[in-house]
């Protein structure tokens, strides 16, 4: 079961704003930090000392099971760090800049709430991930700054079966009237019935995760799900189905929300500024040196997934299938530009602009002055740094 | 002058086992049974179970193999499968035994303990006080009615998403029966016998240990067998919000589902069903034991 | 026995003085009652339903405040035996006997000294272990007032104790009553609808009237103790029996 959007769900999932305007190429802000130019040497990112400017441990609230989705924060600790399966915790030092790191599981483990509110809850949390959307709906409660983006286009999809279906765009779904199954709260939904590209009563919102009902459909349906997961899934692992599977990446649809991106509390980015300046750069070369050399990380992800003994189950070759597409579909990339992790702010306005008053019309409180430089921030990104 | 005595009881005098039974007329021949033998005994005691359960396995084999279609089959696999995959594997049968089973019956007894403890509590305190049951009863009923999902974060905040937000779990679902029947029991008790008490100078607590608790005995052991069964729901709900440590048959419904293990599956319902069978019958013994001296629904039928 | 040894502070064991009842749901029960009974007297209350004779135990024994007038008891010890055997079911006979001993903190040699005492007195020896809902109707009235006796009441309330047996049963145990009565001695109120009882039981019946109860007379009772049972059939019973009758019928007139 890919339970991941369950989660996700809950930070719903982020209209990506469409179309990067080509010609501006998106706006970056200039870093304000000095940082070694591009002409260091790429391991000097690192070796940099956190103690003292950071906080002695550095915890960051995931949004799920360990996935090599988040292949870029555990190579942060890399191997030989500490596992605690009951608790779904991965600690060890932050390499040597004389800090540790723990990667905390989110989904079952904090009982599918959102890792944001966690961060509030539990001040221990110094970064968690967010998506888009769920950072603009949470504005007002739980505010929350994006500092880094590892991943430039987020991996959801709605998958089909080839076998009944083909499809280009997600409107073709709609002129086909099948039915499309979804986790209730994944936002993404509304989005596509406010966008004109699916309709309302094709929608069935009780998927649950599970398998059962596409396979007992005999794939009639179109599901939710990550590129990174259930194609392989399904036609390797699944029984009764064992077929390929086709999908329709959503940020192709316009859903263009920075998926998984790290976030802050606001009071982090005065408090700590000195920490994220280094942090920053880092976490970029980290998502850069995963999806160049994924093998040991993984090892360590697939470690901890098997001591955990859930649903949720990882092979070698699943890991392979999901840096394979990470790569292929720009899911790990520079995007427009030649940095890696930092923010378009085009990209995120044009999101905003369709997806607030969809979220307004369903009675979220949005305030109406919020603009994307107050949910992310590029003043710490090395805009050297990129694949 | 000598005592007099009351002409032949319904019941003789209590005697020692060995002195013999109830004196009784015998007024007609002894029924068949001898003639017969046992085993038209036993056909009568286990015929009836035994045929229903056919039925129910004739139900099944029908939704397998005729309303279900080849490819759906694994939403319900027929009875003999389940038996070969999930029972007579023993990879399988231990999963579903110690890792499930097992923390999960720790969960729903630590819960249902607590929910007996702090019930009765709540419901005595509210006896002893027309104001206490009038401003704190409602809440019983809040407690009831609360989705376990909605206070998830924050139970999992204030407690922990580990055993202790699973027992909590458990507690919430399964101990509004107990206040309700301990307190009902505790009312119920006779006027007469509160006069009596009364008249001579009882206080609280004499009359709550004397005359309240053990006239309510009956209803709340009845508490206790409907919480028993919902003691184990709760636990299982409980697995499934709170994930850190240890889950139980949650967990594993879980993995199962994701896997479309059906066999599995139905493996762990079966077991999740006998240990709330178990304590329910656990709790209808005792409580039997406990009234039967003196309580009509404890009586043996002849 | 112990009765007569006990120095009395009153006059009398147990005294209405213009009793009146009136219930917060208006129901006037009981107005300006006034009797009194002597030391070791046994008196009994007739009349027809309703006409507050439980009300009026209820007011001796302090389970409800009269509205109006007062009534005085003498004697530290009150029995007060029901309409129903109010026995505890889940306990043993013996430990039904010993409950008031318990409840006025006896010593658990003296309460089953008591217990056992009684439960003799009233004829139930070798029932100790069974349960009330083992005994028949009369057996567990017998085992109420073995429990009343353990305290050795100095005034004994009796509110229609045998209404709810058959026949046979009351006579028996009436009896038994009159027995216990010149064992024990103690000032006896007996409630009753029944007249032959009120007649063979006391030395004295008070009649009361139908709501609000009033006392609408007294007849004595010419008859020695202790009463054989065939007294019941002697022509001067019925004359009595008759009296009393006809002061009910000005009840109902």
């Amino acid at each position: 079961m890919r339970g991941k959007s369950w989660i996700r769900r809950g930070a719903a999932t982020l209209s990506v704003l469409g179309l990067v305007a080509a010609a501006c190429g998106g706006k970056a802000k200039a870093p304000t930090a000095t940082l070694p130019t591009a002409t260091a040497p790429k391991g000097s990112v690192y070796d940099v000392s956190l103690k003292g400017i950071c906080p002695d441990k550095i915890v960051l609230q995931t949004d799920w099971f360990p996935e090599p989705e988040h292949g870029g924060a555990y190579n942060l600790i890399g191997p030989g760090g500490t596992i605690d399966a009951g608790k779904g915790t991965y600690t060890g030092p932050l390499r040597n800049t004389g800090v540790q790191m723990e990667i905390r599981a989110g989904g079952p483990f904090i009982g599918f709430s959102s890792p944001t509110a966690q961060m509030y809850s539990d001040q221990n949390i110094f970064v968690a991930f967010a998506d888009t959307g769920d950072q603009i709906r949470g504005y007002k409660k739980t505010p929350a700054i994006g500092v880094v983006a590892p991943l430039e286009i987020g991996p959801q999809i709605l998958m089909y079966d080839p076998g009944h279906y083909s499809f280009t765009s997600v409107s073709d779904v709609k002129a086909s009237g099948a039915t499309v199954l979804y986790f209730e709260s994944a936002a993404f939904a509304d989005y596509l019935v406010g966008t004109g590209q699916l309709d309302q009563k094709q929608l069935d919102a009780s998927y649950d995760g599970s398998p059962a009902r596409w396979v007992a459909s005999g794939g009639k349906l179109v599901q939710q799900g990550f590129a990174t997961n259930e194609p392989f899934n399904y036609e390797h692992n699944i029984n009764g189905w064992k077929k390929p599977v086709k999908f329709l990446l959503l940020h192709d649809a316009g859903w263009k929300i920075y998926q998984s991106n790290i976030v802050v509390r606001p009071d982090s980015i005065t408090k700590y500024h000195d920490c994220l300046a280094k942090l920053v750069p880092m976490w970029q070369q980290s998502e850069i040196d995963y999806i160049t050399n994924p093998t040991a990380v993984n090892n360590v992800i697939l470690e901890i997934v098997k001591e955990m003994n859930t649903f949720w189950v990882l092979s070698p070759e699943l890991a392979t299938y999901a840096d394979d597409t990470m790569k292929s579909l720009n899911i790990v990339s520079n995007g427009p530009d030649g940095t890696l992790g930092n923010y378009d702010f085009d990209r995120i306005k044009t999101f905003m602009d369709t997806f607030i008053p969809i979220e307004k019309g369903k009675g979220a409180d949005i305030p109406d002055d919020l603009t994307p430089e107050k949910i992310a921030t590029n003043e710490f990104i090395d805009t050297s740094i990129g694949l | 002058m000598k005592p007099v005595r009351d002409d032949q009881a319904v019941a003789g005098p209590v005697v020692p086992a060995e002195a013999g039974p109830i004196r009784r007329v015998r007024t007609r021949p002894e029924p068949m049974a001898t003639k017969r033998g046992l085993g038209w005994q036993v056909l009568a005691v286990a015929g009836p179970p035994i045929a229903v359960a056919a039925v129910f396995v004739g139900i099944w084999l029908l939704l397998s193999y005729v309303v279900l279609s080849p490819t759906q089959r694994f939403l319900l696999p027929p009875p003999q499968e389940v038996v070969k995959v999930g029972f007579l594997d023993w990879e399988n049968l231990r999963q579903v035994l110690v890792t499930g089973l097992l923390p999960t019956t720790q969960v729903a007894m630590t819960g249902l303990a607590i929910a007996i403890a702090l019930g009765m509590l709540w419901a005595i305190l509210m006896s002893q006080a027309a104001w206490i049951e009038r401003s704190t009863y409602p809440y019983a009923v809040v407690i009831q009615t609360i989705p376990i999902i909605a206070i998830v974060p924050l139970v999992g905040i204030l407690i922990g998403f580990n055993f202790k937000g699973r027992v909590l779990a458990c507690v919430i679902i399964s101990i509004f029966p107990i206040i309700t029947n301990t307190l009902f029991g505790l009312k119920s008790a006779d006027a007469s016998l509160q006069d009596l008490f009364t008249l001579h100078g009882a206080n609280r607590t004499t009359r709550l240990l004397k005359l309240q608790l053990p006239a309510a005995l009956p209803a709340i052991f009845t508490g206790f067998r409907i919480s028993a069964g919902l003691s184990v729901i709760g636990a299982i709900v409980g697995d499934f919000f709170f994930r850190q440590g240890n889950p139980g048959i949650g967990r594993l419904i879980d993995i199962y589902r994701a896997q479309l293990q059906g066999e599995q599956l139905i493996t762990t319902i079966f077991f999740s069903s006998l240990l709330g069978i178990v304590v329910f019958w656990g709790f209808g013994y005792l409580g039997n034991r406990l009234i039967r001296s003196w309580h009509e629904s404890a009586q043996e039928r002849q | 026995m112990a009765v007569t040894e006990v120095r009395r502070a009153t006059a009398e064991a147990l005294a209405f003085d213009r009793v009146s009842m009136v219930f917060p749901n208006g129901t006037h029960a009981l107005q300006d009652v006034s009797f009194q009974v002597d030391w070791g007297e046994f008196v009994a209350v007739v009349g027809p339903s309703g006409c507050g004779k439980s009300t009026l135990l209820r007011i001796a024994s302090g389970l409800e405040n009269a509205t109006g007038g007062r009534v005085r008891v003498g004697g530290a010890n009150l029995g007060f035996v029901f309409q129903d055997a109010t026995l505890l079911p889940w306990r043993t006979v013996q430990a039904n006997v010993e409950l008031l001993g318990e409840l006025h903190g006896l010593s658990k040699g003296d309460r089953a000294r008591r217990a056992d005492e009684a439960i003799e007195v009233v004829g139930l020896t070798g029932f100790e272990r069974n349960h009330p809902k083992q005994l028949s109707g009369g057996m567990r009235m017998r085992v109420s007032l073995a429990r009343t006796l353990t305290m050795k009441p100095e005034v004994a309330l009796f509110d229609e104790p045998f209404g709810a047996l058959d026949e046979i049963t009351r006579g028996r145990l009436n009896d038994e009553l009159l027995r216990l009565f010149l064992l024990e001695r103690f000032a006896g109120l007996f409630v009753t609808h029944s007249i032959p009882e009120a007649v063979f039981l006391a030395g004295r019946v008070i009649v009361m009237s139908g709501r609000p109860g009033r006392v609408l007379g007294e007849v004595a009772v010419p008859f020695n103790y202790p009463r054989a049972p065939e007294v019941r059939f002697d022509a001067a019973f019925a004359k009595v029996a008759g009296q009393v009758s006809a002061l009910l019928r000005e009840a109902h007139a």
